[in-house]
């Protein structure tokens, strides 16, 4: 992969991982840095710079690397739900995302210390004994994308064959399989998949691979034997809604089943009240602002409520319709 | 967006809140193709965002009609009920400056007289198509 400066972290030149990883990018200039820091957040980068300039940063983590999610983030409520953070921003441009303006920088980080954020998921199995947790992978980044150069899901693997009551969850839009095709399926990791309509995928979803392909390669995993899931998440609306999602389920009804899929979560687009600001400013004709968002009392820009809560039951019904299960679908972040 | 509002003739006087909103609102109706509706020299901001509301969220704008004529029986001189504009909760916000025993005694029957159930089953169940 071509990138301009390939930025290593003195304390990541200590891990094994970093000169595998560094030895798959093609970059420019390499450059050591004593903290990353120092550079990926030291003058703010405009979001939209990614699209002409590309760094890479190796880096370690410190300060948290696991954090509980917000409330209704994952599929099953009693059990509890935390994302780790092995990775900052993406390769994709979508116009909702809410890495914009998260950082004050595009560039992409990936973390090397995954033994520590191993440790960490530990130590939460250890302080909830008795409760099944999900550790959620691709907040920050997108959990596959770019998963053949990183490289880290390996030790993912082994740590949840040895710990069955974690469930690791890979969420993404690529239709990159390469690592996971030379892994075993697991029962307790799950590949999940951002789908939308295919017209609203094309006007938002910047720089991803196609719905259709995205399914693809759920019908490709599923062969091999991997457990699935669908996040329906941003809804955007438009006047073709209920045709687009009609499409997409029997899309799904027809090449992966819904008995092969472990949940469905339905999301309404969605945005802190700063990300809505700079989502505007970089896409100021984006179709995306054509409704009205009101700021809820979390602070988050969304459809007003009843608008939203009709467009997820209609999703809902839809779903329902052409055989999903109910109690496969829930609700994100309602 | 300043931009569609400084091209508007905006005869009114506006606060920076009601240009904000009515900035947000000309927006939209600038990605969906919509002509806004003129503004007309005698009316308010308030009435203006309100027409804008109704032309581009007809039923939502219906949803908070709705809600105003369920709060009704909460209002008087002395006494103003509002609820959520966001239409995000079924909260009511009371005002009540009461000046002698009589206006207290009307008080009381109104909210006891206030069905609250009904309000919370009509909140809950608010739903609008896509509008």
């Amino acid at each position: 992969m071509r990138i301009d400066t390939l930025y290593i972290e003195e304390a990541a030149t200590a891990f094994e991982i970093t000169q595998k990883v560094a030895s798959r990018f093609e970059p420019q200039a390499i450059q050591k840095v004593l903290d990353y820091q120092d550079q990926f957040s030291r003058i703010r980068k405009p979001y939209l710079q990614k699209r002409t300039e590309r760094n890479v940063f190796l880096a370690v983590k410190k300060g948290a690397l696991v954090r509980e999610t917000p409330a209704a983030y994952g599929f099953s409520e009693k059990d509890l739900h935390f994302f780790h953070i092995h990775a900052y921003n993406c390769i994709y441009e979508c116009e909702y995302c809410y890495l914009q303006g998260y950082f004050s920088s595009p560039d992409l980080v990936f973390f090397v210390n995954h033994d520590d954020i191993l440790r960490a998921m530990h130590e939460v199995m250890m302080r909830h004994e008795t409760k099944r947790i999900w550790f959620h992978a691709g907040e920050f980044s997108d959990s596959l994308a770019l998963s053949h150069l990183t490289q880290e899901l390996p030790l993912y693997w082994d740590f949840f064959a040895r710990n069955q009551r974690a469930v690791l969850e890979l969420r993404t839009k690529s239709v990159n399989l390469t690592e996971l095709r030379k892994l075993s399926p697991l029962e307790n990791i799950i590949v999940s998949f951002s789908l939308s309509g295919e017209k609203q995928a094309s006007a938002f979803d910047r720089e991803t691979p196609g719905v259709a392909q995205r399914i693809a390669a759920m019908q490709r995993l599923k062969e091999l034997g991997f457990r699935l899931a669908v996040h329906l998440d941003p809804v955007i609306y438009s006047e073709n809604l209920v045709a687009e999602f009609t499409l997409i389920t029997q899309q799904l009804e027809a090449m992966i089943g819904f008995n092969n899929i472990a949940y469905i979560s339905l999301g309404v687009v969605r945005f802190a009240k700063d990300v809505y600001k700079e989502a505007k400013a970089n896409y100021p004709t984006s179709q995306l602002f054509a409704r009205q968002f009101i700021q809820g009392s979390d602070g988050k820009m969304r459809y007003p409520r009843p608008f939203r809560i009709g467009i997820l039951e209609s999703i809902r019904t839809i779903l329902k319709k052409h055989g999903c299960p109910e109690e496969k679908i829930y609700f994100c972040m309602e | 967006m300043d931009g569609i509002f400084a091209g508007m003739k905006i005869n009114f006087h506006t606060t920076a809140s009601e240009r904000r909103i009515i900035s947000e609102l000309l927006a939209i109706a600038a990605l969906r193709s919509l002509e806004p509706p003129p503004a007309v020299e005698t009316e308010t901001a308030e009435r203006y965002i309100t027409r804008l509301e109704q032309q581009l969220f007809p039923e939502t704008s219906a949803l908070r009609q709705k809600r105003v004529a369920l709060l009704a029986s909460l209002q008087s001189d002395f006494l103003t009920a509002h609820s959520d504009r966001n239409l995000e909760t079924g909260s009511i916000g009371l005002r009540a400056t009461i000046s002698n025993a009589a206006q207290y005694e009307v008080f009381k029957e109104k909210i006891n007289a206030f069905d609250y159930q009904h309000w919370f089953e009509h909140c809950e169940q608010e739903r609008t198509h896509a509008d």
